[in-house]
């Protein structure tokens, strides 16, 4: 992944081609810096752009630098959903909701493996970020949303439904605040002083993803600290299965390409820690019948509990369909192949959105069908299994409970009986990597004397162990925006050194 | 690491020789050239069919005359833009300004291309109007349409949307 000649603290990096002095000396850093700011910041996602904003609003000169052609990374590319307990629209709803609750959400989601003193925070700064969001970085949150595994109803959505609506505004705002953007620049070493403080980088301009030797190197002073905000690895085939090694080529992933995590590398060459890093969270609800993240994610969700998943091969169902997504994605990995999701046109029409159920049937990913008889042959179910498990689970709904996997029965759903019927095939999709660098409450990176290393901030993805085995929807928009700027605002309070 | 130098400092000599020796092909871009008048930046070995009609003192309108918009010879995607370009009288220099040419910001197509009329010109696109991306892709024109190479279609990276791009 790394370019072959300058890796390494120690080894002498070429500086382009006339001249072939090494541009840096023996211990690695470099005789001449080519650009230099208090800050920099590497990622353009949530997590970058409000740390760029805070370490700007607290009179740093900030760069902010990214390796791909256009910013946002993930998050521009997200749901736009974000947890916000407290927030106007639960307060119009009549919710009642805590920033311990979402705290004790959090935990039991994630097994207990998040590190508490980091969920804390993420939970106590809960109830201001929204008002962050809006007041501060410009963005429009238009409704409330539940997602699974939250106590309450509590997630606000951007008004464009993306990501987009929260990076574009920050964009801007930092922008208009004077924070520099360089694309298209890789950062490929941390530079340290003697003293192990990290004091710029090494990049290469110019880059053009994915080929690791284009772009012109050259190094960048961070006069005050770096601020990682990298992302995950969702996309990084080899380094997924070093840590997880059943999430092979089979999987497809929901992540921009660019999510490959050598920045979190990068860091560990210094002496960072990594923590959690197989705890990789796979999306149960994609569909293999259409790209990326797709139509599917929302025709599924909103229809566990209202419907069937069942494996074609048995025509049975295999699991408790309102359960977790890594309890429905294990399941799925241990049938190894694809399975069904349906229910008929009374729950489906209830439950979702006629946006997605129309663009799902253009992509052709979700299927509509006049007869049981029909979807059965479509996806080579056997007839006589399915009629019975149909039968059964339309018993389950009668009683409100299910004997078989204890699906959650809600008091709407009613049994799948009316023509037609709506299915789609589910294959799971890397989503999101709970595992990241090790760092404490004030975004510190810390390295295996377990101290933090002078000058090297982390937020968002690229930080580990917030969500411990679980990751809750709505809940990594959250972690990105209340670490980003926690990073930012310390970043700038270093004292520069020189 | 000596290799390596030595390498580094004769690629460029040797890129420079195929191209002065012109053992690749690759057009020149004559600022001088009048647009149809192929063989200015393509040589003599003509980058049309053999039979194809004297390009000499077309315009684009004349071209659209036989590639018919929508028909199997229509040239949106296969022609490079900045032809488009010239084909309709805009000059290297109207873009690129005068001295040695540099890559031209999104805002020089702004100019001329309202994004909402491009936007509205598109709006009827299946599945999605490109120019409507809720990822606000569409403030970057060069993500996808480019004037010297074959433009491409960004949104693939994770939709499968066809989009022939001009
Ligand atoms: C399709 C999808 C939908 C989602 N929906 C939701 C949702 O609704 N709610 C929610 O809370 N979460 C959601 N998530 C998760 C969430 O969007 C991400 O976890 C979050 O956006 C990560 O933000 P970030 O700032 O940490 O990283 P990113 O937004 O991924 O940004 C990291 C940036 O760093 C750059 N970078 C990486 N390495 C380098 C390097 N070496 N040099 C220079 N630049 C580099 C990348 O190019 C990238 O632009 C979703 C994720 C996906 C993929």
């Amino acid at each position: 992944m790394t370019r072959k000649l300058c890796r390494g603290g120690s080894s002498w990096a070429l500086g382009g081609r006339r001249s072939s002095a090494p541009r840096t000396d023996p211990s690695g850093l470099p005789r001449k810096w080519d650009e230099a700011s208090d800050v920099i910041i590497v990622g353009t996602g949530f997590a970058g752009l409000a740390a760029a904003i805070e370490a700007r609003r607290a009179g740093a000169e900030v760069l902010v630098i990214d390796k791909m052609r256009t910013h946002g990374g993930n998050s521009i590319i997200n749901g736009g959903e974000m947890a916000a307990p407290g927030n106007r629209y639960q307060k119009e709803a009549g919710i009642q909701d805590s920033a311990e609750l979402l705290m004790k959400d959090m935990l039991k989601a994630g097994a207990y493996l998040n590190h508490p003193d980091l969920v804390r925070i993420c939970a106590e700064k809960s109830t201001e970020v929204l008002d962050w969001c809006e007041s501060v970085a410009g963005a429009k949150f238009v409704k409330l949303v539940f997602h699974g595994g939250h106590s309450v109803k509590r997630s606000v959505q951007t008004d464009n439904a993306s990501g987009a609506g929260l990076v574009n505004p920050m964009m801007a705002k930092a922008k208009s605040m004077g924070v520099k953007f360089m694309m298209t620049t890789k950062m490929e070493r941390l530079v340290t002083n003697r003293e192990g403080r990290v004091v710029g980088m090494e990049v290469r301009k110019g880059y053009k993803f994915p080929d690791d030797q284009s772009g012109k190197v050259a190094f960048l002073k961070a006069r005050r600290a770096v601020v990682l905000a990298s992302g995950g690895f969702s996309q990084n085939l080899e380094l997924r299965q070093i840590h997880d090694p059943r999430i092979d080529a089979r999987f497809d992933s929901t992540n921009h390409p660019g999510a490959t995590g050598e920045a979190t590398l990068a860091a560990c060459k210094i002496g960072a820690m990594d923590v959690q890093m197989d705890w990789i969270q796979m999306g149960p609800w994609t569909s293999p019948d259409e790209k990326g993240f797709g139509q599917v994610p929302q025709f599924c969700e909103r229809l566990v509990g209202y419907g069937l998943m069942v494996d074609p091969k048995t025509g049975k169902r295999f699991i408790q369909e309102t359960g977790n997504r890594k309890v429905r994605a294990d399941a799925m990995m241990a049938l190894n192949h694809p399975v069904i999701i349906f229910s008929d046109s009374v729950n489906v029409n209830r439950q979702v959105l006629p946006h997605t159920l129309a663009k799902g049937m253009e992509n052709g990913a979700i299927k509509k069908f006049d007869t049981i008889e029909d979807l059965a042959k479509a996806y080579q179910v056997p007839l006589d299994v399915l009629k019975a498990e149909i039968a059964k689970w339309n018993g389950f709904v009668e009683k409100r409970t299910d004997s078989d996997f204890n699906c959650k029965i809600f008091p709407e759903t009613t049994p799948v009986a009316v023509a037609p019927f709506y299915a789609s095939r589910l294959w799971p999709r890397v989503h999101y990597c709970m595992g990241g660098l090790v760092a404490n409450k004030d975004a510190q990176v810390k390295n295996f004397d377990l101290k933090p290393i002078p000058s090297l901030y982390v937020a968002g993805e690229a930080m580990g162990a917030v969500h411990g085995a679980v990751r809750l929807g709505t809940c990594s928009m959250l972690g990105c925006v209340v670490f980003g700027r926690i990073a930012g605002q310390n970043a700038a309070q270093q004292k520069p050194w020189g | 690491m000596t290799f390596h130098s030595f390498a580094a400092k004769l690629l460029p000599l040797v890129c420079a020789l195929l191209i002065g020796g012109s053992l690749w092909a690759a057009p020149k871009r004559l600022a001088t050239a009048k647009p149809g008048q192929c063989k200015a930046c393509h040589g003599a070995k003509s980058a049309l069919p053999k039979d194809h009609a004297d390009t000499k003192g077309l315009a684009m309108a004349d071209c659209r005359g036989c590639h018919e918009k929508g028909s199997s010879t229509d040239l949106t995607g296969k022609l490079p833009l900045m032809h488009t370009h010239q084909l309709k009288g805009v000059t290297c220099a109207q873009c690129h300004g005068k001295g040695k040419p540099q890559a031209v910001d999104k805002d020089k197509c702004l100019t001329c291309h309202a994004l909402k009329e491009v936007s509205e010109k598109t709006a009827k696109m299946k599945p999605q109007n490109p120019h409507e991306s809720p990822h606000g892709y569409q403030e970057d024109c060069n993500l996808c349409h480019h004037q010297h190479a074959k433009s491409e279609n960004f949104c693939v990276t994770c939709h499968a949307f066809t989009f022939n791009v001009p």
